[in-house]
């Protein structure tokens, strides 16, 4: 164990050398999605975890700052896009590690902003996550044939769910 | 002339003759009428018995009257049978059937005439006759045959009437069947032979196809209207349900993509049936509709609770997510009650997602557009993953599980999301409604069909007069509504109509108070496969 331990108390700053401890409590029906089974998170390393980039496009406002902030809990460095051309944009400006994208936005949807992404030198590669509450055979075959990795129904995954599937992502 | 003289002439003649004097004496009988009548001259001659010749009994001949000029006698004793001679002067002709004579009676043509001597009386009268009985018998014969000819004439016309009456009753109802073929709203084409020579459209299907009906009269359907599956790839002929029919098959009805005139496609549901002669299949007769607003309804209705499911997630995720994250102290640490309260939050809003995840399952299912999808799956491994999840219930409730799988159960094509769904929902059920301390069994078993999942509780039961009602959608029982205040009533409905549309059976056995035990019955076939909108969502029991 690096670093050292911050109190629960003086909640949580991003921090280098943070370690961070925290801890839910058992909750409910225990059964697998069940966000508050007996899990200590425990980052060794911060300094690791801080350099990965993640980009939330989503034209949600509360939403995106609930991502942002327990994705920044867990170190990552979030930036945020309300909807798919200020996405397109942060994407080839600010490269990041791995983008979280909503499908329905103004001005640009989900689909034409993957379709742009992986059309450009710049978008080839960065791993994508479809995050959205739309849950259509067509849509879900379009992301993935589209260059997603994963497409995720927001209503059916709790953020640790989803900071899990980050990670996985992220290698 | 005198008497004498004439019989000179009488005696050699070959026509039966006699002459009797004016006292009705016979004069003369000649050589013929003694062979014809068997009686011989010598023994007429001199006397008045003429009438032995023909009757029975004693009555005037002929002759007799006019020798008495009793002329008036005539009609009444030979009444429709006589007439006066028109070639010889005072002569009375007349047929009579002789029934005595002969072995069956004679009919016999007689001419009679009164002799008159020079001073112009009466001295006698000369009868002659003619054996006409045969020539009776043939103009009886004769006129048998004519009237039979006549009846059948008559026959004949009536049948070739009553044929007209059939000609023109057929012609009528061939023209009703065709204004109401014509008129059908359906589409309709007859087709002869496997290369579906078109006989007959009706004018809903020219207006379908853009066709013209004498057009394509006598061509081949395949050739003139090309089928198509959704995506646009051609359906070969072998494959188009009147080579199918033609074949012996009966395909349902079901949705092809055909091409008009134009070359614009238009979806139509069609259903074939055979035209059969004589053991022999000849042809077909094709319904055809025109489907177009029905898929277009379908896809709008899956639209509009694709869109409002999505608005109506919105918020709850929302909830879920925020509280997720003061449970986490992410904001800062809660207190005692502040905790209670947010997980209550929580709880209750998972229980609202599940909620919209389960009218969006029905509302799926009752479309009939969700996608099944079957892969090789093991029954055995899906069972225990979905026990898993409960093995926290399970413990808290002191429930004893007892499981029995049968090794020699095979994988079987189902598609595994659906069966999820439906063991969740048998196994979330026994564990709700049965008391602590009960027991759950859990099977899956060969049976006489292929393979039975069984799931037995020792719980509060079904009561028998609801059990008819338990598969409704939103229905619960009411002693389930006293133990579990929370219940949708949707899972066994959901459940079923998966099984249904999936080729699946589902039943129960249960006693209220003892326990229940519900049955699957599953093919070795498996699911069949279809495609759809959208796949069920996982609800949250």
């Amino acid at each position: 164990m690096n670093g050292y331990r911050r109190s629960l108390r003086n909640g949580f700053r991003r921090s280098n050398e943070a370690e961070v401890i925290f801890r839910g409590a058992p909750f409910g029906p225990a059964k697998a999605g069940n966000t508050f089974g007996k899990y200590i998170f425990y980052t060794k390393n911060m300094k690791a975890v801080l350099k990965k980039k993640v980009l939330v496009v989503d034209d949600e406002v509360f939403l995106a700052r609930v991502l942002r902030d327990r994705l920044a809990l867990e170190g990552f460095a979030v930036e945020r896009a309300a909807d798919g051309e200020e996405g397109l944009d942060k994407a080839f400006s600010i490269r990041p590690d791995i983008i979280l994208l909503d499908l329905v936005m103004p001005k640009m949807d989900g689909i034409t902003m993957l379709k742009k992404l992986r059309d450009d030198p710049r978008g080839k590669e960065v791993p994508v996550i479809v995050l959205s509450n739309l849950n259509n055979a067509q849509l879900i075959d379009q992301s993935l044939a589209g260059g997603a990795q994963e497409f995720l129904v927001k209503v059916n995954n709790s953020l640790d769910d989803v900071v899990r599937i980050v990670k996985k992502r992220l290698g | 002339m005198g008497a004498e003289a004439l019989c000179g002439i009488v005696y050699g003649s070959p026509i039966p003759q006699f002459v009797i004097d004016k006292n009705h004496m016979v004069v003369y009988w000649n050589q013929a009428l003694a062979e014809y009548s068997g009686m011989k001259s010598e023994d007429m001659i001199g006397t008045n018995r003429q009438w032995q010749a023909f009757y029975v009994y004693e009555r005037p001949c002929m002759a007799d009257l006019l020798v008495d000029q009793r002329i008036t006698m005539i009609p009444r004793l030979y009444k429709g049978k006589y007439s006066k001679s028109k070639l010889v002067p005072e002569a009375y002709e007349a047929t009579d059937f002789f029934p005595a004579m002969g072995k069956a009676g004679k009919w016999l043509y007689f001419t009679a005439a009164a002799i008159r001597d020079a001073h112009g009386d009466i001295v006698g009268a000369v009868e002659t006759l003619e054996d006409i009985t045969d020539r009776k018998a043939a103009e009886d014969e004769l006129r048998k045959r004519a009237s039979k000819l006549q009846d059948n004439k008559k026959a004949l016309i009536r049948a070739v009437q009553s044929l007209d009456i059939e000609k023109i009753a057929l012609a009528k109802e061939k023209a009703k069947a065709e204004a109401i073929l014509m008129s059908i709203g359906d589409g309709l084409v007859i087709t002869a032979g496997p290369e579906g020579r078109i006989l007959l459209t009706n004018a809903a299907f020219d207006r379908m196809t853009g066709w013209g009906a004498r057009e394509i009269a006598g061509r081949s359907l395949f050739e003139v209207m090309p089928c198509q599956d959704e995506k646009g790839a051609a359906v070969p002929s072998e494959k188009r349900f009147i080579s199918r029919v033609l074949a012996g098959e009966r395909p349902e009805t079901a949705t092809f993509y055909y091409v008009r005139k134009d070359g614009t496609r238009f979806p139509g549901a069609v259903t074939v049936t055979e035209i059969g002669f004589e053991g022999e299949r000849l042809g077909a007769v094709s319904v055809l509709r025109d489907v177009t607003r029905e898929i277009e309804m379908d896809r709008a209705k899956s639209e509009f609770i694709s869109l409002a499911s999505h608005q109506l997630r919105d918020a709850p995720t929302a909830i879920s997510w925020c509280a997720e994250a003061l449970l986490i102290a992410s904001q800062g640490p809660l207190n005692k009650g502040q905790k209670e309260y947010v997980e209550e939050i929580y709880r209750r809003n998972k229980g609202s997602i599940g909620l919209i995840n389960d009218l969006l399952n029905v509302s799926r299912i009752d479309l009939g557009t969700f996608i099944i999808e079957p892969e090789e799956v093991s029954l055995k491994d899906i069972c225990k993953s979905e026990l898993k999840q409960f093995e926290l219930p399970l413990k808290e409730k002191q429930l004893v599980l007892e499981e029995d799988y049968d090794a020699s159960i095979p994988p079987i094509n189902a598609d595994p999301q659906l069966v999820q769904v439906v063991f969740q929902n048998l196994i979330s059920n026994a564990i709700y409604y049965t008391p602590e301390g009960g027991r759950i069994t859990i099977g899956l078993l060969k049976s006489a069909g292929g393979i039975v999942f069984k799931v037995a509780d020792t719980g509060y039961g079904i009561p028998q007069d609801q059990q008819s009602k338990i598969f409704g959608r939103m229905f619960r029982a009411d002693n389930a509504k006293v133990v579990r205040s929370g219940g949708s009533g949707l899972g066994l409905y959901v459940a079923k109509s998966i099984l249904d549309q999936a080729g699946w059976k589902i039943r129960f056995e249960s006693r209220e108070g003892k326990g229940t035990v519900f049955y699957v019955d599953i093919p070795l076939s498996g699911m069949i496969s279809r495609p759809g909108q959208t796949k069920l969502t996982r609800g949250i029991v």
